[in-house]
C-alpha cells in the first residue's frame, strides 16, 4: 500500500530532516511512528500525504510513484487519504456537521449522500447529536472526535494522523487510539504518529522508531 | 483506492455543477460577510468607473447620434424638382467616395419641420406647401477631411445645377467635430486606463483581504483535496458579481448625475445658442457596462489568485 525507498528530505539551508528511510506499510495496516520531537515524524507524513515533496528517494502509494504525480494530480490523491491533526483544525465558522461534511463536498456528493454519512461518522465517534454545534463549545476530546470523523467520512484507504492525542489526557488518549482501532477494523490503513509509548505499548502494534530524521526500529 | 468511491464512479458532470453551486453559495457569502466592506468597494469601483462611463456616453451620443443628423452637407433642390430627380440626386450622392448615408426630405416633411420650428399659423401651410424643395441630409463617413468635403459641395453644385439650389456646408463646424470627436476618442482612452488600473488594484486588494482572512479554511481544505479550481471558484465568483453590481451602481450613479444636471445644461445651451443636445442614458455600450466591469473583474481575480495553489 505504501512503500518508501532511501527516501530523503531536507529543507533549505538545513541539515536532513529525513535520511534514507525505508519501510513498506500493507494494506489495512496499523503503524505507529514515534521518536522524540524533531525525529522527523510529521515530515514523514507529510511525504506520504504529498504535503511536501521529498528530494531523494522514492515513495508509492497503492503502487503509483509519487515522481509521476503531476501536480493536478495531487488533489485527487489526496481525496484517497484522510488527515488528523494535533490542534484538529476544525474550521470555527462552520458547524460540526459542515466540518465533517467538507471531505465529500469536494468529492461533489449529492446532498442526501453528504447527510447520509455525515449522520454515520458523527455516529461512529459518538457525536451524532452535535451535528449544529459550533466546534469551539467542544471540549478537546471532542473536537478531536470531531476531526478524526471528518478524516474518515469519504473512506479513505489511507489516515494519517499526526500526534492526534498530544492535547488530550490520557483517558481521551485511549478513547481516541480504540476509534482508530475500530476504524482499521474496517479495513484503514492507518500510520499514526505518537510520542506517547505507554499508549504505543497498550495498543501492541508496529511502531516505526525515529531518531534524528533516521529509522532506529522496524520490528 | 477508496472503497466505496471504486463501486460507485460518479458522473464527472454532476460533481462539476454541485461544484458550482456550492461556489456560488459561497462567492454570496464572502460578499455579505462584511457588508459595509463590500459596500465600499463597490462605491470605490463604481466611482473608478464613472469617468469612463460619462465619456463613452457622451462620446457615442456626441459623435453618432445628436450632432450628425443635420448631415454634414445638406443639399436643397430646387423648387420644381420632381421626386424621381430628388431620388435619385440621392441615390447618385449615395454612391460618392465619403458619403456614409443620404436622408431625402420631401418637401412636406420640411414643411412639418418649419411649422414646428417657426409656428406658422395652420392657414398659411396650404399657402407655404407649394415654395419648400426636397432637401437631403448627406452624412459624410468618419475621418473624412473638411477640403475634401469642401471641394465635394461645390462639386455637386457644378454637376447638377439644374437639380441642386444650394448646399449648406459648415467646415468649421465639421473640423470642430472631428476634433471633439478626437479629443473624446483619446480621452476616453487614458481615463479607461485609468479605470482599469484602479479597478484591477482593488479587486486584488479585495481578493488578497478574503484570502488572508479565509487562509485557514483554504489550508484545510487542500490538505482534504480540494483543487485549485475549487479553492478559486468562490473568490472568482465572488468578484465576478462584485464587478456586476458595480457596473449597476455606475450606471444609476450616471442616471442621477445626468438628472441634476439636465436642467442647468438645457439653460446654459440656450444661453451660449448651441445646437440642441442632451446626454440620455441610452446607448449600446452603457447596458453592458456591468457586463464589461464583471468581466474586468473576473480578470483582475484570476490574475491576483495565480499564487493560490493545491500543491
Amino acid at each position: 500500500m505504501i512503500r518508501l525507498e532511501q527516501v530523503s528530505k531536507r529543507y533549505q539551508g538545513s541539515a536532513f530532516v529525513l535520511a534514507n528511510i525505508s519501510v513498506e506499510i500493507a494494506a489495512g495496516e496499523m503503524v505507529f511512528l514515534t521518536g522524540h520531537s524533531g525525529a522527523g515524524k510529521s515530515t514523514l507524513l507529510k511525504l506520504i500525504g504529498l504535503l511536501e515533496r521529498p528530494n531523494g528517494g522514492r515513495i508509492s502509494i497503492g503502487g503509483l510513484d509519487i515522481r509521476e504525480v503531476k501536480p493536478r494530480g495531487i488533489p485527487w490523491l489526496r481525496q484517497r487519504m484522510g488527515f488528523v491533526f494535533q490542534d484538529f483544525q476544525l474550521l470555527d465558522d462552520r458547524n460540526v456537521f459542515e466540518n465533517v461534511a467538507l471531505p465529500l463536498r469536494i468529492l461533489g456528493l449529492d446532498e442526501r449522500d453528504v447527510r447520509r454519512r455525515v449522520s454515520a461518522a458523527l455516529d461512529a465517534v459518538g457525536l451524532v447529536d452535535k451535528g449544529r454545534v459550533l466546534p469551539r463549545t467542544l471540549s478537546g476530546g471532542e473536537q478531536q472526535r470531531v476531526g478524526i470523523a471528518r478524516a474518515v467520512v469519504h473512506r479513505p484507504a489511507i489516515l494519517l494522523a499526526d500526534e492526534p492525542t498530544g492535547n488530550l489526557d490520557p483517558a481521551l488518549s485511549r478513547e481516541i487510539f480504540e476509534l482508530f482501532r475500530h476504524f482499521n477494523d474496517l479495513g484503514t490503513t492507518l500510520l499514526i504518529a505518537s510520542h506517547d509509548l505507554a499508549l504505543l505499548r497498550e495498543m501492541n502494534q508496529r511502531t516505526l522508531v525515529l531518531e534524528q530524521g533516521r529509522l532506529l526500529h522496524d520490528p | 483506492m477508496t472503497r466505496e468511491n471504486r463501486r460507485k464512479p460518479r458522473s464527472q458532470l454532476l460533481i462539476w455543477r454541485r461544484h458550482w453551486r456550492q461556489a456560488w453559495a459561497q462567492a454570496w457569502q464572502l460578499l455579505w460577510e462584511k457588508p459595509l466592506e463590500s459596500v465600499l468597494t463597490l462605491l470605490v469601483m463604481a466611482l473608478a468607473a464613472l469617468p469612463a462611463a460619462v465619456l463613452w456616453l457622451a462620446s457615442e451620443q456626441l459623435q453618432g447620434v445628436e450632432l450628425q443628423s443635420q448631415g454634414d452637407w445638406v443639399v436643397f433642390t430646387r423648387t420644381e424638382t420632381s421626386d424621381t430627380e430628388a431620388r435619385a440626386l440621392a441615390e447618385a450622392l449615395r454612391k460618392e467616395d465619403g458619403v456614409q448615408t443620404v436622408t431625402v426630405l420631401s418637401p412636406e416633411t420640411v414643411l412639418q419641420q418649419y411649422l414646428q420650428d417657426t409656428a406658422v399659423e395652420a392657414g398659411l401651410q396650404q399657402m407655404a406647401a407649394g415654395i419648400f424643395p426636397w432637401v437631403l441630409e448627406v452624412r459624410a463617413t468618419p475621418g473624412l477631411s473638411v477640403e475634401k468635403s469642401t471641394r465635394m459641395a461645390v462639386d455637386w453644385q457644378q454637376h447638377w445645377p439644374q437639380i441642386i439650389d444650394q448646399v449648406d456646408h459648415d467646415p468649421v463646424w465639421q473640423a470642430l467635430r472631428m476634433h471633439l470627436a478626437r479629443f473624446l476618442t483619446r480621452s476616453l482612452l487614458w481615463v479607461s486606463l485609468f479605470s482599469v488600473v484602479i479597478l484591477f488594484f482593488v479587486v486584488s486588494n479585495t481578493v488578497h483581504l478574503r484570502l488572508r482572512r479565509h487562509q485557514a479554511a483554504i489550508e484545510v481544505m487542500q490538505v482534504l483535496g480540494a483543487s485549485n479550481a475549487y479553492l478559486r471558484r468562490p473568490y472568482l465568483l465572488a468578484s465576478m458579481l462584485g464587478g456586476l453590481l458595480a457596473g449597476l451602481l455606475t450606471v444609476l450613479l450616471l442616471a442621477l448625475i445626468l438628472l441634476s444636471l439636465s436642467r442647468p445644461w438645457h439653460d446654459l445651451q440656450q444661453g451660449l445658442g448651441l445646437p440642441p443636445f442632451e446626454l440620455r442614458l441610452a446607448g449600446r455600450g452603457l447596458w453592458l457596462w456591468p457586463l464589461l466591469l464583471a468581466g474586468l473583474s473576473l480578470l483582475s481575480a484570476r490574475i491576483s489568485l495565480q499564487k493560490l495553489r493545491s500543491s
